[in-house]
């Protein structure tokens, strides 16, 4: 049979509001002993055969390593080294054959293990995001990868290879019955059901929640903003040169033809070499456009009670489900890119999640593509606690001239000492590092804002690639005033505020503001802080 | 000094404020309108402000603590370089243009972290101010960045109190204040007393139960 994310998630979008309304706790319990209670269940078989092939996947480069530095002379202690794979592969059959799971009343009890016992207890309200991922071969068999996530960073507190569709509807429903006091706060408004061009609503959809897809178009102009098939191409020749297979490109036959007509001699080569990546640059799309589409068709994001659901991938199908309170912050970016295009991407900052998603750092995207008049509508739609409603505040009057006087200083600091070296040339360089350094002072200039109103904080930054970005007062922890010697001198400051997030987030910055705006604010946000409650 | 202890006052003034709606007077200061700037020095509407509490100043021990401490690793920096320098020269490794470079090499590097080590703590007692507030723990620091830091109470996971052996001689402690954030995870604060840091602790960990009590 085929899994349907969409049934097991459209049964749960419609009930547990409903059934939570009504329904505290210990009854959702007796929703999951209507099928068994407590029984012990056990993942898919084929969670073994997908163990395997992750370990063997995980093996791939080291062995392609043993391939080529052991020449294929003889085998080294490289081959040897390969044999780890057996003792791996018990283990991963001994972690298949022990494991078992066990859905109680409040609680998720996963144990595993021959010789050492391991008995993990997962609380349900503790359980933050239920992520599944689906292959085509996940597909075909009807099943899916689980992982389960509380608010530890880090690596899922529980990872299930493989669950039959009913198995991870019964967890969801074990683990959203069990939340019911977090489902009962308001549900969003419906009537901005808001959808883009294509849009992916349901005709079984027994209660109309807000969702957002993207049509073609918008894959095609995410696949041209996001040119990964020129990163791929750039990788394959930087491989392919380390293997000397451009060498035997630039030696082709005809290329000696070429050679021997005066005039165009050795040139020819690079020629070659030049007009193959550019015709290799206006090829990349060609690798772009599918790999966009496989990664991100038929995306969905959808508000389902409290979460925030993302769909996305036409190969691999991955779905998480976001709970909305625990979005710590938004960040709207807009590259130069984006900008051409008229669109944005949408990233959400949460607590525990440390770069799960490996195209945003400590984040998860939220809408790979967004255009930017929609913007506005998708915060109220979605995250209402982060519409910005408020009036964009400039910086400091003189931020202008603080920043184009920074940007001179690196350019003529490093022409100065390059001077004796260069010569002439130094001032070449510094007129080159000025004309990147001078329009990126003026831009970030320009984009530079901020605004703070009752319950949110919001900052605008970035000189190229622009971003917005917004945090609920209750999501903030320290704020701090930063002046280094030259901030002191123009009177200014900028004002940090932290928020929880994961590694390598850096805190939301109120950039170059007069010195008394930021002390007024850091007292004043400082006490509303306290006042508002924080969880996780 | 020990102003802190204001258990009324604080009982009081809690309530007041976050019973105020959003909006009030403190809301409008909160938008930055055309008001008048305020001096940082004490306003006089209370309930309003956190400049009720007066800011403190590091112990002096915290200079004495540093100085030793600092001293230690001049002296560990000075033997090394002595050391690899002799073995350099008895080894006839370094051509004799060289080791008085070398030399004054050590010696300036020793002497630039005997000098900052001696020089610097001071500097930062000089800079360094907290305060403990009805709302908030702030803390000012810098001696060329300067920084100004408020840990809201309510955001305060766990605080420890530590003392190395150093510190124990000139009676002061380490005061850290662990937050749910990234960059400001932890924020310590070095150079309290012993007793104060301890009361601080106390002071801050009792302000959390209270805050729990009420369910908040």
């Amino acid at each position: 049979m085929e899994f349907e994310p969409r049934s097991g998630m459209e049964a749960n979008a419609a009930e547990p509001s409903a059934q939570d309304l009504q329904a505290p706790p210990p009854e959702s319990a007796e929703a999951t002993s209507a099928s068994a209670e407590t029984r012990v269940r056990r993942q898919h078989p084929s969670a073994l055969i997908f163990d395997l092939v992750q370990t063997l996947r995980s093996l791939f480069v080291p062995g392609l390593a043993v391939i080529f530095v052991s020449r294929g002379d003889e085998f080294g202690w490289e081959f040897y080294a390969m044999v780890a794979v057996v003792p791996v592969a018990v283990i991963q059959v001994t972690r298949y054959l022990t494991l078992r799971y066990e859905l109680r009343s409040t609680e998720l009890v996963l144990r595993q293990g021959l010789f050492n016992r391991n008995e993990r207890h997962i609380p349900f309200d503790r359980i933050q995001d239920i992520d599944t991922r689906q292959s085509p071969i996940h597909r075909l068999l009807g099943v899916a990868g689980v992982r389960l996530r509380t608010a530890t960073d880090g690596a899922p507190e529980a990872e299930l290879t493989a669950l039959t569709s009913q198995a991870i509807a019964e967890l969801r429903r074990a683990i959203q019955g069990a939340r019911g006091n977090a489902a009962t706060e308001r549900a969003p408004s419906e009537s901005d059901a808001h959808a883009e061009s294509g849009d992916l609503e349901a005709p079984d959809s027994p209660r109309r929640a807000p969702r957002l897809g993207l049509s073609a178009r918008d894959l095609l102009t995410l696949s041209l903003v996001r040119n990964r098939g020129l990163l791929a191409l750039a990788a394959t020749l930087g491989i392919a040169g380390q293997y000397g297979i451009l060498d035997r490109v630039t030696d082709l036959p005809f290329l000696d033809a070429l050679k021997n007509i005066p005039g165009i001699g050795e040139l020819a080569g690079f020629g070659f070499v030049g007009f193959g990546f550019v015709f290799l640059v206006l090829l990349s799309p060609l690798i772009s456009i599918p790999w966009t589409f496989l990664r991100y068709g038929n995306f969905k994001l959808e508000l389902d009670g409290e979460h925030l659901r993302i769909e996305k991938g036409l190969w691999t199908r991955t779905s998480l489900a976001l709970p909305r309170r625990r979005i710590q912050r938004l960040s709207i970016v807009e590259g130069p890119l984006h900008r051409l295009f008229g669109v944005v991407s949408v990233y959400a900052i949460n607590a525990g999640r440390s770069g799960a998603d490996p195209g945003a750092t400590g984040g998860s995207e939220l809408v790979p593509i967004l255009e930017r008049h929609l913007v506005d509508a998708f915060l109220r739609t979605f995250t209402p606690e982060f519409q910005v409603q408020g009036e964009w505040r400039p910086p400091h009057p003189r931020a202008r001239q603080r920043l184009r006087r920074g940007a001179l200083i690196a350019p003529v600091v490093l022409g100065l000492l390059l001077a004796k070296p260069l010569g002439l040339w130094a001032l070449a360089v510094t007129a080159l590092l000025l004309a990147y350094s001078l329009p990126s002072a003026k831009r970030e200039a320009d984009w530079l804002a901020w605004q703070v109103t009752e319950d949110k904080v919001a900052s605008r930054v970035g000189a190229y690639v622009r971003r917005t970005i917004i945090a609920p007062v209750s999501k903030l922890q320290t704020a701090t005033e930063r002046e280094s010697v030259l901030d002191r001198r123009w009177g200014m400051r900028h004002l940090l505020l932290d928020t929880a997030g994961g590694l390598g987030v850096r805190p939301l910055e109120l950039r170059l503001m007069e010195a008394k705006e930021t002390q007024r604010l850091r007292e004043a946000l400082s006490v509303r802080v306290d006042d508002s409650d924080f969880r996780w | 000094m020990d102003s802190l202890h204001q258990e009324p006052d604080d009982e009081v003034w809690r309530p007041s404020t976050s019973a105020e709606p959003l909006g009030s007077p403190e809301g409008a200061e909160l938008a930055p309108s055309g008001t008048p700037a305020e001096a940082p020095e004490p306003s006089t509407h209370p309930g309003v402000s956190i400049h009720e509490t007066p800011f403190e100043r590091l112990a002096p021990g915290y200079v004495g603590s540093e100085r030793v401490g600092n001293g230690l690793a001049t002296a560990f920096v000075g033997t090394l370089t002595l050391a690899l320098l002799s073995i350099g020269v008895f080894r006839g490794e370094w051509t004799e243009d060289a080791w008085p470079w070398l030399i004054s090499a050590g010696a300036l590097l020793t002497l630039a972290i005997g000098l900052h080590g001696w020089f610097w703590p001071p500097q930062v007692l000089h800079h360094t101010r907290y305060r403990l507030g009805p709302r908030a723990l702030e803390i000012r620091r810098g001696v060329v960045v300067r920084r100004w830091i408020a840990v809201p109470r309510s955001r305060i996971q766990h605080t420890d109190v530590s003392s190395g052996p150093i510190q124990r001689r000139f009676d002061t402690a380490t005061l850290t204040v662990n937050t749910a954030g990234t960059t400001n995870a932890s924020i310590g604060l070095s150079g309290l007393r012993s007793r104060r840091a301890d009361e601080l602790r106390d002071e801050l960990m009792a302000g959390l139960e209270r805050a729990d009590d009420d369910g908040v």
